[in-house]
């Protein structure tokens, strides 16, 4: 037996100065740090991060360290594609991450494409992405035509039969609506009013007020923080709330609250990981306590997904056992593995479809899953 | 192009290269038919396994509710459904398809985007469940299928591209592709061999028998027998080749070959001899060109009719024109040239030239005919011959006993008129008779050296005196002297000028003229049948009416005639004894007439060159008072009448005579007058005696006692060779039989000289 601990201590003392001379893989990141998504960016920095410091802890990639490159994009796609310009073209990272929201990573694909550097999009779900023909591009949480299927569902066990949808005209908030509209058919459900607006219009209370006279007893909001506080602030303006409001995106973090208070009762959305029901996926446990542990907060999707997406890399290269791009983006096609949101698998164009969002519900000043059935931490709330 | 057409690489690889590429492409078909057909079922198949797992996916969800015990709640139903065809929709999307779900067919569910065509369209072509359908959308194709989950009443349809199945069709099309490329590369490697096995031997043989050389193939056995047997074969015929041209080029007949036009392909060398063109020259033209045009159509007509039939043909006669303008006679004899069809493609032969030989044979054959006309005279000159020598006696006594009574009888009245008849009649009698002779071996002319040039003037001036003619003649005084018997000759120049008096009943003119000539066959070619030597020539031609064509070849038969009979016409010996004496001068006569231009006879008398000196007068043997010295003559002759007129004639011309009845008889005399010293100073021996010496053995015996008797030597033999050669036997002088005073007194003159 001793004997034995001698060779392994010779072993590891053999093993040790051999990987610490090894570089490390640097992975590059352009992420919303500041500007209009920098609430989202700020998670996904934190996902990340706290991804390369269990890799470079516990789990060395293919024997080597972890680098992460993230540079700040000013939530500005034009930025963002420099950005990945250089690190590909300068920096020569080993490989990249994808940016936060659609819009941005619709602008940075051409790059990644063209150097076939195979990139996770652990910030984007505008469907569109993956029905432009990339070969390297692979979504990491529910496509946006899928967001408000659990909320439908709900509509129809409330007796809800008539919905309205608007959206901004972003690609996210485009594909949400448009998805959301075919679900809505799917369970046959009246949309009374589809309508969509221009992003950056803060007085939505036109909009609002076309929703209250189409009849709608249900609201579906498609776009990010901003058009969720504005619609909710709007149905204040109008004095009007319908039974079920559903906004996309924002609600998911606690900024939503801070924004409107109490106000942020009862409106719905959807969310592609909850720490309540996340804890129940591999490592999901450990990723929470230790996001808690380090950055003294809880994560939201946003970090959840950054985490999910190094770690759906991470398993990709234990398969490939290389930094061989091709293999990799193999890999990353055909492979079906569990993240700590959730089930990871793509079809044939790389579209997200093993991974199922949760419909969360502000109650009480408190972020609720109340959809699928089976997770939901409290009943959904109608306004009656 | 037909160059390539005809190349052997082309015709061995081609049927090769058509026959595997046939096969290839058979089997390419073959193949692609059963593969689409596969390619089919398995996309059937495919989609019908993908229908049995949405089934499943519908399956599982009614299943589910039925287990919850929620069957009948609506809302439930809707959930599910939703999440169902949301399911769907994930298989769709997993699975690369597009699709539609009705319910029933009228209300649509789910119409998955990019569609091949207007849903509803599709619906309706997809009446029968469990069918294949096979969409086409902008070129694009589409497979269809069409399946129900009866429970909800969901009509589904999957449709998938064909596209998706493009890995299949590449992998399918890739083996094509290898197919024929394995086709391609069997058939390279196919020519490659047939190249390396066949056509390499096969050009290594055949180059060298392009550039006419034996083939040194070695290699492969079968083509290494080849080219051996080859090379033996051109050996042997090369060898046969340089045989049969050295015979052919040696030859000294012409070998030549035409082809089926007519025109020269071969022509031996010896043409240069036989037509004086090379045979260069004759190379390209036809055969025709070298026959004389008035010949050329005959010659052509005769060839074709041989041509058509593809005959052969010997010894066909053909004039030629020599290059020279000659006419030169071929024998020519052809085999025609056929080709493995049957087809004529020329014709090959050989030439003899006969020119020469034509030549010969036509002198020949007129020397046969004038032999054959000389015997036909001699027969009859025989005949006459036989009885000449009787004939000529009797003549003799007729003609001596005429003299004699012209003589005594008184020379008024009509007696001498009679007698003067008689003696001419004697005379032609004894012409006739010489004529006859002639012809016979007693013809033999009696030859003398003389001026043929005097006997010419002598006999024209007295032949066409008073005959109403003018002559014009030339013979210059430098003719050679001729050997020749002037008796017969004279008789000769008269013949020819009583025919050219005769042929003009109106007068006219005869031109004669004579010269030197000289035949040399080395240098000159000339028809004349006469050898080697020098000739005096005599021409007579006259402007008369002519001789037609017809009669010239027998103007020298004997009694031919136009003449009627009578007087000095219509004997038809004339010509025929000219020509019988020219013959036996060794001479030539010809003779050239036109009808209404004249006619000209040509005499070649063969001479020694030599010419003329004075000759020596004769001095007759007379006295002081003009008449005959008297002199003492023994007459032999074994016809007592014939001693009997001698002893009158001579007596009555001063001489003095004695005769013998034959030769022993004479030289008994002889001896007897020697001894009794008064010898004889001529004897007249008969040549001929009945039973007794003739004159031949009796000069010997004469000279044996006197050497120097003179003996006249008589007889009616004229062609006797003692008469022509009278001296060899001792003679000094000769008289044929029948002779008249004046001959008999001549003759006694010369010999006392």
């Amino acid at each position: 037996m001793v004997k034995r601990i001698r060779i392994a201590m010779v072993c590891l003392l053999v093993a040790l100065p051999a990987m610490g001379e090894q570089p490390a893989i640097t992975i590059g990141v352009s992420l919303s740090l500041t500007g209009k998504y920098a609430a989202m960016g700020d998670m996904q920095e934190k996902g990340f991060r706290l991804w390369e410091r269990d890799v470079n802890a516990q789990r060395p990639l293919l024997g080597r360290n972890v680098h992460m490159i993230i540079r700040d994009d000013q939530s500005n796609p034009d930025v963002a594609k420099t950005i990945y310009a250089e690190l590909i073209g300068k920096d020569r990272v080993d490989l990249v991450f994808g940016p936060y929201s659609s819009g941005i990573s619709e602008a940075i694909l051409p790059i990644t494409e063209m150097h076939k550097y195979p990139i996770l999009l652990s910030g984007a779900s505008a469907d569109e992405l993956w029905e432009k023909g990339y070969r390297y591009a692979f979504g990491v949480y529910t496509p946006a035509s899928k967001y408000a299927v659990g909320f439908l569902e709900m509509l129809v066990t409330k007796k809800i039969k008539d919905i309205a949808i608007v959206s901004t005209d972003d690609a996210f908030s485009i594909c949400l609506a448009a998805g959301t509209q075919k679900w809505a058919q799917k369970f046959q459900l009246h949309v009374s009013l589809f309508e969509r607006f221009q992003k950056g219009t803060s007085d939505l209370s036109q909009v609002a007020s076309r929703v209250k006279l189409s009849g709608a007893k249900a609201l579906v909001v498609c776009g990010h923080m901003e058009e969720s506080v504005d619609m909710r602030r709007a149905l204040q303006v109008i004095g009007w709330f319908p039974k079920a409001y559903y906004a996309s995106v924002g609600p998911a973090t606690k900024d939503f609250y801070e924004m409107l208070g109490t106000d942020a009762n009862l409106v719905f959305s959807s969310s592609q990981w909850e720490a309540a029901v996340g804890v129940h996926f591999p490592y999901g446990k450990q990723f929470v306590d230790t996001f808690r542990d380090v950055y003294k907060q809880a994560p939201s999707y946003h970090a959840a997904t950054a985490y999910a997406a190094g770690m759906i890399l991470e398993e990709a290269l234990h398969k490939v056992g290389s930094l061989n791009k091709e293999r990799l983006r193999d890999t990353l096609a055909s492979m079906d593995t569990m993240t700590v949101i959730g089930r990871y698998g793509v079809d044939t164009t790389g579209w997200q479809m093993r991974h199922f969002p949760l419909i969360i519900q502000w109650q009480g000043g408190k972020r609720r899953v109340v959809w699928p059935e089976t997770l939901k931490q409290s009943d959904p709330i109608i306004n009656e | 192009m037909q160059g390539i057409r005809h190349s052997l690489a082309l015709r061995i690889a081609m049927p090769v290269s058509i026959l595997v590429l046939a096969l290839g492409v058979s089997l390419y078909f073959l193949v692609l038919r059963t593969i689409s057909g596969f390619v089919q079922d398995e996309i059937g198949r495919d989609l019908e396994s993908i229908s049995h797992r949405m089934y499943n996916i519908c399956n599982i969800t009614f299943d589910s509710i039925l287990q919850s015990g929620r069957g009948d709640d609506p809302d439930t139903l809707v959930i599910e459904k939703a999440l169902t065809l949301g399911k769907f929709e994930d298989f769709f999307r997993e699975e690369g398809l597009n699709g539609l779900v009705y319910q029933g067919r009228g209300k649509e569910l789910l119409i998955k985007t990019v569609l091949p065509a207007d849903p509803k369209t599709i619906m309706m072509s997809s009446e029968q469940e469990g069918a294949l359908i096979i969409l086409e959308k902008d070129a694009k194709g589409y497979f269809a299928y069409h399946f129900v989950f009866s429970p909800w009443d969901w009509h589904i349809i999957i449709i998938k591209s064909k596209k998706k199945y493009a890995d299949l069709v590449i992998q399918v099309k890739q083996a094509h592709y290898y197919t024929m490329g394995l086709l391609f590369l069997v058939v390279l490697l196919l020519v490659f061999f047939i190249d390396k096995t066949i056509r390499r031997p096969i050009n290594a043989i055949v180059k060298p028998l392009q550039n006419g050389n034996p083939p040194e193939y070695m290699g492969i056995e079968v083509f290494e027998f080849l080219s051996c047997t080859i090379k033996d074969m051109m050996n042997s015929l090369q060898q046969s080749e340089e045989k049969y041209r050295s015979l052919v080029e040696t030859t000294s007949d012409f070998v030549w070959e035409i082809d089926k036009q007519g025109f020269f392909r071969y022509a031996s060398p010896t043409i240069k001899d036989i037509l004086g063109y090379t045979p260069e020259e004759l190379w390209g033209k036809h055969h025709f060109d070298f026959i004389p045009p008035d010949k050329a159509k005959h010659m052509s007509d005769t060839f074709r009719s041989i041509a058509d039939q593809k005959l052969r043909f010997e010894r066909m006669e053909s004039v030629y024109l020599h290059k020279n303008g000659r006419e030169v006679v071929l024998e020519t004899s052809g085999v025609p040239i056929i080709d493995a069809a049957g087809n004529l493609v020329g014709y090959r032969g050989i030439d003899r030239d006969i020119t020469e030989r034509l030549r010969i044979e036509e002198d020949r054959k007129k020397m046969e005919y004038q032999l054959q006309q000389l015997h036909k005279l001699e027969s009859i000159g025989t005949l006459a011959g036989g009885i000449a020598h009787d004939f000529n006696n009797l003549l003799a006594v007729i003609m001596g006993n005429i003299t004699l009574a012209q003589e005594e009888m008184n020379h008024d009245g009509d007696s001498q008129l009679y007698l003067a008849n008689a003696e001419t009649a004697s005379l032609r009698a004894q012409e006739l008779t010489s004529q006859l002779i002639t012809f016979s071996k007693g013809g033999d002319p009696i030859l003398g050296i003389g001026a043929i040039a005097d006997l010419v003037k002598e006999t024209v001036n007295q032949e066409i005196l008073g005959a109403g003619v003018t002559c014009k003649y030339h013979v210059p005084d430098n003719l050679w002297l001729a050997e020749f018997d002037i008796r017969q000759m004279k008789h000769v120049l008269k013949n020819m000028l009583a025919n050219a008096v005769e042929s003009m009943p109106q007068g006219g003119k005869i031109t004669i003229w004579a010269d030197n000539y000289e035949i040399d066959p080395e240098t000159e070619k000339t028809s004349i049948p006469l050898g080697q030597g020098k000739y005096i020539r005599i021409h007579i031609k006259d402007d008369g009416i002519g001789i037609p064509p017809e009669n010239l070849v027998k103007i020298f038969d004997p009694y031919f005639t136009t003449k009627g009979m009578g007087e000095q016409k219509g004997m038809g010996l004339g010509l025929a004894v000219t020509h019988s004496i020219i013959a036996r001068h060794h001479g030539y006569i010809a003779v050239e007439s036109k009808i209404a231009c004249g006619t000209t006879f040509t005499v070649y008398i063969p001479t020694h060159g030599t010419y003329a000196q004075e000759p020596k007068p004769v001095e007759p043997v007379k006295q002081a008072d003009g008449k005959a010295r008297p002199v003492k003559i023994l007459v032999m002759d074994d016809e007592e009448m014939l001693r009997t007129l001698a002893e009158r004639v001579l007596k009555r011309i001063g001489h003095e005579s004695e005769s013998a009845k034959d030769g022993a008889h004479a030289v008994q005399l002889y001896q007897k007058a020697l001894q009794s010293g008064r010898p004889f100073d001529v004897v007249i021996l008969d040549l001929t005696v009945k039973g007794g010496m003739g004159g031949k053995e009796a000069i010997r015996l004469l000279k044996e006692i006197d050497p120097n008797v003179k003996a006249i030597v008589s007889s009616g033999y004229s062609n006797d060779p003692i008469m022509t050669n009278y001296q060899a036997y001792g003679f000094c002088m000769v008289l044929p039989k029948p002779y008249n005073t004046k001959q008999l007194s001549r003759a006694i003159e010369v010999s006392m000289q």
